[in-house]
């Protein structure tokens, strides 16, 4: 530790002491004082180093006293050999490696040289360099460490002195204390239990940090244009329009409508950019979901209570319009970033002859990403049989068990009556109906069916495909929007949700197996044209029967939404046994209490 | 490519509004602000 000659710490203090003296940082006031604290450090070393010695050995010193047959308390021993071989070799090592330290140097050279080079190289590692700076500052720092050692009374005297009232050991616990503090602090202020606090909390950071980095560092637009044609603008006047009467609607169906109104017109706004297909899925999309709404809010109240204060009604508009300008900043960023040619260009080409289709969208769906797809439509199925199982289970609860439904089935009973032509006709009362609109649906719904069959085989080349055509508007919407033509029509439907799906997915997957068995890959779409009587010139991509598998899990779905919450919730009413209907905001006002 | 103004004035309106509506405490326009948000043209 001391570095004094002949043992190692010698040569390691010499060879740092040359480093710094020779330049070794790039700064050469940097590097006079890197070796001014090298030689103070070097100092107290000697000096503590010196104070280890004279307490074990010196006068008084332990070992000393042992050797001078003073009586030891019981509990001290001698220590054993293995014990002491630690430290025996390792100063053997030190003494020895020393005087042959040239011998480390391929040891530690090639971890030097990985480090920049900023003066001459310095000298080989040895013990004697003769009379040289570095060894007059060893000889500095010995007897430096020595005067300290021998006036240790009044550098005792002299701490005692400056030593203020801590130590670290209160300095580690009163930080430690502190931590907690701070930590109790912010849990207590960000974890309220309230899901709009919370929601507040992330949506302020999205807003300070991108948000910073957004107006600091982002590659703004030279220029900006006002729009592409100037019907995106009046597209834009309804969408925001839409979009603020939401805000401030409070009956439950008329905001759904007019959120609505927001997904349609973005629909538009596909369709005027020049994506056709993206438009008809965001269509078909907002449909359902607007179906869906409606399905379920008819059980919940007309009007949705404000249960806000003023002040909070503020702080939710403030984030609300700093996220808004943030993203609408992240928008023109996005838009002004493109420089390069998209990839799209070549799709249509690529897509005809790859895929053999004209619908870049489906052929990329069906055939460049098959793999996505079946994944896609496979965790659907997973994700509609269990949320449609959460919905009937309560249903099978009720009937008790399986068991006995069965004996109870086998039992012989008066023969079924006929199908009526207008299936509610059975399950609901004439209050709840809707003639018309029954009729509508059961008049409609086969020229629908063939709409939806022929979005399905049309994909290839137009827009539509098995999503879409899965999707097929008209009788569902007509459907879901009256509850009665609901139950008719889920009635009317020939396969359970789950059979469709499931049959879907096994069509989808088998297709690419015949991929393998036509010597493609899997799921790689193989043209096959042929010529048949009367029909003249085939052409049959098989990516088709994977699209058939995607829509009969979409019509899957669909059904699964229809009989969840259409039918099977009128069903519970027409027998009297749904639950009475809880406010809504309940749902959270259990954790929003907690933010109050 | 020069980007146009309407498209993300049309953006910033749908988020703010999606926003303000996931921000209350009724679940149904939690819902509705979760479809505002979902439908701008950058996804």
């Amino acid at each position: 530790m001391a570095g004094l000659p002949p043992l190692l710490g010698f040569v390691g203090k010499e060879a740092a002491f040359t480093a710094f003296l020779d330049g070794g940082l790039e700064s050469r006031t940097w590097a006079l004082l890197t070796l001014l604290g090298l030689v103070l450090g070097s100092v107290l070393t000697v000096a503590y180093t010196a104070r280890f010695l004279w307490g074990a050995f010196g006068s008084g010193g332990a070992v000393r006293r042992c050797a001078a047959g003073e009586p030891k308390p019981a509990h001290l021993h001698l220590p054993g050999p293995a014990f002491l071989a630690a430290p025996v070799l390792l100063a053997a090592l030190c003494l020895l490696a020393g005087p042959f330290s040239y011998l480390l140097e391929p040891l530690v050279a090639p971890y030097a040289d990985t480090l920049p080079l900023v003066a001459e190289e310095a000298e080989e590692l040895k013990i004697w360099h003769g009379l040289q700076p570095a060894l007059l500052l060893s000889l500095v720092t010995v007897l430096g460490g020595l005067a300290l050692f021998t006036g240790r009374d009044a550098v005792a005297r002299l701490q005692r002195r400056i030593a203020v009232d801590a130590s670290a050991d209160e300095g580690y616990w009163h930080t430690m204390r502190g931590l907690d503090r701070v930590a109790q602090t912010s849990t207590r202020s960000t974890q309220r239990g309230s899901l709009p606090t919370y929601l507040g909390v992330i949506l302020t950071v999205l807003v300070a940090l991108p948000g910073s980095v957004l107006v600091f560092r982002a590659p703004w637009p030279d220029a900006v244009r006002p729009w592409d044609t100037p019907v995106q603008a009046v597209v834009g006047v309804v969408i925001l329009g839409a979009a603020a009467l939401a805000v401030r609607i409070r009956q439950r169906l008329s905001a759904v409508l007019v959120v609505g109104v927001t997904g349609y017109g973005v629909g538009v706004l596909f369709a005027l950019q020049g994506a056709p297909d993206l438009a008809l899925t965001q269509f078909l999309v907002e449909t359902l979901t607007l179906v869906t709404f409606v399905l379920v809010l008819r059980k919940l109240p007309k009007d949705i209570s404000d249960r806000h204060r003023a002040k909070e009604r503020t702080a939710r508009g403030v984030i609300a319009l700093a996220v808004g300008a943030l993203m609408a900043g992240v928008g023109v960023v996005a838009l002004g970033a493109r420089t390069a040619t998209p990839v799209s260009v070549d799709f249509p080409e690529q897509a005809y002859s790859f895929g053999g289709g004209e619908n870049i969208v489906n052929v990329t769906l069906v055939d460049i990403r098959a793999w996505d797809t079946l994944l896609e439509i496979s965790l659907l199925v997973v994700v509609a049989t269990g949320v449609a199982s959460l919905v009937f289970i309560r249903q099978r609860n009720r009937r008790g068990r399986p068991g006995l439904r069965r004996r109870r089935a086998r039992t012989p009973g008066p023969p079924r009556a006929a199908r009526p032509w207008l299936a509610a006709s059975v399950t609901l009362s004439p209050q709840r109906r809707s003639v018309i609109l029954e009729v509508v649906t059961r008049v409609l719904f086969h020229s629908i069916v063939v709409l939806s069959v022929y979005l399905l085989f049309s994909g290839h080349n137009v827009p539509g495909g098995g999503f879409a055509g899965g999707l097929s508007p008209g009788w569902r919407s007509c459907c879901a929007t009256w509850p009665a033509a609901a139950t008719s029509s889920a009635r009317r439907h020939p396969s359970t949700p789950a059979s469709c799906s499931g049959s879907g997915l096994l069509l989808a997957g088998t297709t690419g197996i015949a991929g393998l068995l036509l010597g493609v890959d899997a799921l790689q779409t193989t043209i096959l044209e042929r010529t048949v009587p009367v029909l003249g010139d085939v052409k049959l991509v098989t990516s088709l029967f994977f699209d058939m598998g995607v829509y009969l899990i979409v019509v899957g779905l669909v059904l699964d939404v229809l009989r969840s919450l259409g039918a099977q919730i009128d069903a519970d009413d027409e027998h009297g046994d749904d639950d009475p209907d809880p406010a809504e905001g309940q749902a959270l006002a259990t954790t929003a209490g907690g933010g109050r | 490519m020069i980007p146009t103004v309407v498209l993300p004035v049309i953006i910033g309106g749908l988020y703010a509004a999606g926003v303000y509506l996931l921000l209350d405490r009724s679940l149904t326009r939690v819902l509705l602000g979760f479809c505002c948000w979902a439908t701008p043209p950058t996804c």
